[in-house]
């Protein structure tokens, strides 16, 4: 059988599905439950095969590695400004604002830099998609079912050269600190206790280098 | 007028769930509740054989099998939902308890969201979701203050 | 070969089918009642996720799967195996949120056709925001075929082409969507309809649409199915 032009992935533009010429379709989006059904059993592979809580979300963050280096072409290709960033501050607002838009249809809740620690920044979500339908057991302790997600940040950060250590951390939202109205989940689901918060730290090395660019 | 206990029997007749819903629901105990769950599932079988009726297409409106879908004491009311995957929602609530459908209907929607796409939660096993009990919490919640408010 | 033809049949139904009266006109009341129900806020699945995450974040179920298993006729196997467990999962989402939108499958749902036109009609437009169609239904009325030409969980990905000798010979077998069979196998065990469900044809392969056989093996007993019997 020969391979239809309009099939070709290289003849295609970037992220279309393959239709026949002629069809336009919606290609942005499928259904959040489609997404946590797969996602969910993302989650139950990785975790046959894990033997502990810290093996299970180190499987997860490497899954979301390779996304992260794929996202990071797609949104860096996409973007109207075609150009790379070089400077700490501006990757990490190309990741919290530009990639979270591009993947989670909005950008993240805050960005902070960490008091104690130089090298460490926070990205904040309070309702990560990760995590919209899952209880974590009590077996299962500090697990954070959106590690995932920290994957995918590490993957954008090494592919553009930051790399970093990120880690996904579930911490109790404050009284009256969120005063926004959920909008992920489906109505007459709870409002969710727990943000996620991503904790950045960046290598020394990337550390060294922004210095030098300061001067 | 309340709403007392919710259970869910899985198809095999195992309790997955039981939860009481208000302060006036009496206290059971576990061993009390698994009884209930698989005496009801059997009750609910007997139910639909003994039916002078029993022709190909008697089915309740949700497509299973036709069987109990209420019972009505003078202290108490219970409503069943029986889904076309063989699970029972079944509510208990005081006489004259409105939206006890309503509850039903949307306690399966919460069900299908809040343990079906949990990697946690294991198919026929008893929930143990937290995001599951809250919700169900917060819908009852709802419905109580909207009855509440219809009053005044 | 028979499935091939089926699939002619298919296609030539499937062009037909604007020029049938009473037909198109059932056809068009399912993608609506699809469509609203992927869209209004009613129906509540209106959460939406992104596409690409979803294409991505299956092809890391995919990479994983393929470097754990490396044989694909074993990754086939788990992939299907993984999808069945979805579609345990997700047909009472389906059933539940039909009935709180009032559509009564129940009524619907009387004969292998109808339920078959709500797994494309309705299940794809749901769950995936694509439209599918079913046709091809064989002489006994026990098997059927849907189709469809968006398939979101390949936006990213191209096979290997024929004839590369590194490893690409290999997962040529690969069926990458696959996990559709179990989806659809695993839903209708659920409500007593046991089937086989194979991808016959995928764009990924250079075919023009992708097209998944299912054929019904029998009706479990549990009452339920009834209905199906008797005919």
């Amino acid at each position: 059988m020969s391979r239809n032009a309009s099939n070709n992935i290289l003849d295609r533009p970037l992220g279309f599905r393959a239709t026949p010429a002629g069809r336009s379709s919606d290609v942005s989006s499928v259904s959040l439950s489609a997404f946590a059904y797969v996602y969910s059993e993302l989650v139950q592979y990785h975790q046959g095969r894990a033997a502990s809580i810290s093996e299970l979300e180190r499987r997860l963050e490497s899954a979301g590695y390779g996304v992260g280096l794929k996202v990071l072409e797609c949104v860096a290709y996409r973007g109207k400004e075609m150009k790379r960033e070089t400077r700490l501050m501006s990757i990490l607002h190309f990741v919290s604002s530009s990639v979270w838009k591009s993947l989670f249809g909005k950008s993240a809740d805050s960005l902070e830099r960490s008091i104690d620690n130089q090298d460490e920044f926070m990205i904040v979500d309070y309702e990560p998609i990760t995590s919209t339908f899952v209880s974590v057991p009590q077996d299962l302790g500090q697990l954070s079912a959106d590690a995932y997600v920290s994957g995918i940040i590490a993957g954008v950060l090494d592919g553009a050269g930051f790399s970093a250590r990120v880690t996904a951390h579930n911490v109790q939202v404050e009284e009256g600190e969120n005063s926004r109205p959920p909008t992920n989940a489906t109505p007459g689901m709870p409002r969710r206790t727990e943000k996620a918060v991503f904790l950045v730290k960046f290598s020394p090395e990337v550390l060294e280098r922004d210095a030098t660019l300061e001067r | 007028m309340g709403f007392l206990h919710l259970f869910i029997v899985n198809k095999s007749g195992g309790l997955i769930l039981h939860r009481s819903l208000g302060p006036r629901a009496p206290s059971i105990g576990t061993n009390d509740w698994l009884r209930i769950g698989s005496t009801f599932h059997s009750l609910h079988a007997i139910a639909a054989e003994a039916s002078p009726v029993r022709l190909p297409k008697n089915k309740n409106p949700s497509g299973a099998d036709d069987g109990i879908q209420q019972i009505e004491g003078s202290g108490v009311t219970l409503k069943c939902l029986q889904t076309r995957t063989g699970i029972k929602f079944v509510l208990t609530a005081e006489p004259g308890t409105t939206d006890i459908d309503t509850a039903l209907r949307e306690i399966y929607v919460l069900y299908a969201d809040c343990a079906l796409k949990d990697p946690f939660y294991e198919l026929e096993m008893p929930i143990r979701c937290e995001l599951f009990t809250s919700a169900v919490d917060n819908l009852i919640e709802r419905l109580e203050q909207s009855k509440m408010s219809a009053v005044r | 070969m028979a499935t091939s033809k089926c699939s002619q049949a298919g296609q030539q139904l499937w062009a037909k089918m604007p020029k049938v009266g009473g037909y198109t006109r059932l056809c068009f009341a399912w993608s609506v009642i699809g469509f609203l129900v992927h869209t209004n806020s009613s129906y509540r699945i209106t959460h939406q996720a992104n596409a690409e995450l979803f294409a991505l974040t299956y092809g890391s179920l995919v990479t994983e799967l393929v470097r754990d298993h490396e044989d694909p006729i074993e990754v086939n196997k788990q992939l299907d195996k993984i999808g069945k467990s979805i579609g345990v999962r997700c047909v009472d989402e389906f059933l539940a949120k039909a009935d709180v939108a009032g559509l009564g499958l129940a009524s619907q749902c009387q004969s292998l056709r109808d339920t078959a036109e709500v797994v494309a009609r309705m299940g794809f437009r749901m769950f995936l925001g694509v439209g599918a169609e079913c046709g091809a239904f064989s002489q006994d009325q026990k098997s059927f075929s849907i189709y469809f030409h968006d398939n979101p969980l390949s936006t990213f990905v191209e096979l290997p082409p024929a004839g590369d000798d590194q490893m690409g010979d290999d997962l040529r077998k690969l069926k990458y969507s696959n996990i559709y069979c179990g989806i659809i196998r695993g839903a209708l065990e659920q409500v007593n309809l046991k089937v086989d469900v194979t991808l016959v044809q995928c764009t990924l392969k250079g075919d023009e649409v992708n097209e998944i056989r299912v054929e019904l093996k029998e009706v479990l007993a549990d009452g339920a199915g009834d209905d199906y019997k008797e005919e």
